[in-house]
């Protein structure tokens, strides 16, 4: 399966968040990439939404 | 110059040399992180004497008759202090007897003093000192009251008191609403009326009833509160939802000395502009990130930063975390802050303010920046040499300075490790080896 996970650093280091992620190789996480951030059902029409989580 | 080039357990081995009267002690070569908000700094000297920081920087020359420790490749950082913990009152969630926590059956409530649950020899010290957790805010919950009573700072090394009374501890959200018989109204109706018959006692001693049973202010509480009143001890209140927060602030509108400390503050964010405009620093739950009641529908990783960004001198603590609340993982948490920064799109922190939540910050909440959580000149020498990153993941303290004295790295758990880290077949069991 490619579930793949491109980091912005050492994976063990403290400061290292994912970058991109692939499951299936599809690509459903980017941070550079405002649509393929989700906001869950829970957060629409909520006083948090939209704010990074 | 007397130097003495000591491999760092050596030092550990003979704590008498720092602790020797008039004696310097220079920390050479480290990268310093001195917990002020300044970012780490290379290659930098620190000088303490007496129990006290006598200089840290890079121009810092170190006196003749110094005793020096070498610490180039390591780090030196301001000891940590932790925001709001029960170290030293509970030993094991479970163990109802051995909590000193929360009393539901008592009577008084505001004036509970914890100092005088604080135990010394509780195991959890070793654990959280081999993080490099050098001072801690110990708190009472509240259970029967809003109130919990009164907070103090404790060290974790020979002399365990700094500061006995350093807050009264309030809860005002939804904690404090349950506390109060279901409401929010019912939390401010109990602290208003709490806090008047206070001023009534403060003006006429003998007026107090209090002897009630069902009094809502007994002695102590109202000697307590008139401190509070007088903005003599400040008023630590937990609050996560942002009108909460207001209606905190609010409270200096009729009790204008009131010195007002959040603590949680999820919802921060969205208030940040009015909490620094009141000037009211913040001990936030570090990384709350889920919705998980709804005083807390706001949560995002964002809200430390923002309140940052925002002018808010904000601190971190382990609330609203998973138990056990372990305050060794502080750094961690800390270090979150500044990975975060480096995602688009979020509010983080840069290190040395990351740093500063863990140090300085939580004492400038209590008033104690001036004497703890920084390696500035005249703090006490709480000192921890790293052998790297203390923010880091894998990083570890090899040496720990508490009011200058060395202290033990070792921990009930090290020795369990040790025990067991070379089985040996055929041997004796494990508890034969001593």
């Amino acid at each position: 399966m490619a579930d793949i996970v491109l980091w912005n650093g050492n994976p063990f280091s403290v400061y290292t968040r994912p970058e991109k992620v692939w499951v299936d190789g599809a690509m459903l996480y980017d941070s550079n990439n405002p649509r393929l951030r989700p906001v869950s059902d829970f957060e629409l029409g909520q006083p948090g939404e939209g704010v990074v989580k | 110059m007397r130097c003495l080039l000591l491999g760092l357990a050596a030092l550990i081995a003979a704590p008498a040399l720092a602790q020797t009267t008039g004696q310097t002690t220079a920390i050479v070569g480290g990268t310093l992180a001195i917990g002020d908000g300044s970012p780490p700094l290379p290659n930098g000297t620190v000088l303490f004497r007496n129990g006290r920081i006598v200089a840290a920087g890079n121009a810092v020359e170190v006196p003749a008759g110094a005793t020096v420790i070498d610490a180039h490749g390591k780090w030196v950082a301001a000891g940590i202090v932790a925001g709001f913990t029960d170290i030293s009152i509970a030993e094991i969630m479970g163990a109802r007897e051995g909590n000193d926590t929360r009393a539901p059956k008592s009577p008084f409530s505001a004036g509970l003093d914890i100092s005088s649950a604080v135990n010394p020899r509780s195991a959890v010290l070793g654990l959280e000192r081999s993080g490099g957790v050098t001072r801690a805010i110990v708190s009472p919950e509240a259970a029967a009251s809003i109130f919990g009573g009164q907070g103090a700072v404790i060290s974790l090394g020979p002399d365990p008191i700094t500061r006995p009374r350093a807050f009264e501890f309030v809860e005002l959200g939804e904690q404090g609403g349950q506390n109060a018989g279901g409401s929010r109204p019912a939390a401010f109706a109990m602290l208003h009326d709490a806090l008047a018959q206070s001023e009534e006692f403060r003006r006429n001693p003998s007026a107090l009833g209090g002897h009630e049973k069902e009094s809502l202010v007994k002695r102590s509480d109202a000697e307590a509160l008139v401190a509070v009143l007088e903005g003599k001890m400040p008023l630590l209140a937990h609050v996560e939802r942002a009108n909460d927060i207001l209606a905190v602030l609010a409270l200096r509108n009729e009790y204008p000395k009131l010195q007002l400390i959040l603590l949680g503050a999820t919802e921060g964010w969205m208030v940040a502009q009015q909490i620094a405009a009141a000037h009211v620093p913040v001990i936030a739950a570090a990384l709350s990130d889920l919705p998980e009641d709804f005083e807390r529908l706001g949560a995002t990783e964002s809200n430390v930063g923002l309140l940052d960004r925002a002018g808010v001198q904000v601190a971190i603590s382990t609330i609203n975390q998973t138990e056990p609340q372990q305050q060794r993982r502080l750094t961690q948490l800390a270090g979150n802050l500044v990975g975060f920064g480096r995602l688009p799109g979020a509010t983080g922190l840069e290190w040395g303010p990351a740093f500063a939540t863990i140090t300085s910050r939580p004492a400038h909440a209590l008033g104690l920046d001036g004497e703890i959580g920084s390696l500035r000149r005249g703090r006490r020498a709480d000192v921890v040499i790293w052998d790297n990153d203390p923010l880091e993941l894998s990083s570890a303290p090899v040496a720990i300075f508490i009011d200058g004295i060395a202290q033990s790295t070792r921990s009930r758990e090290t020795e369990l490790r040790d025990r067991y880290m070379t089985p040996t077949e055929g041997s004796l069991p494990k508890a034969y080896e001593r």
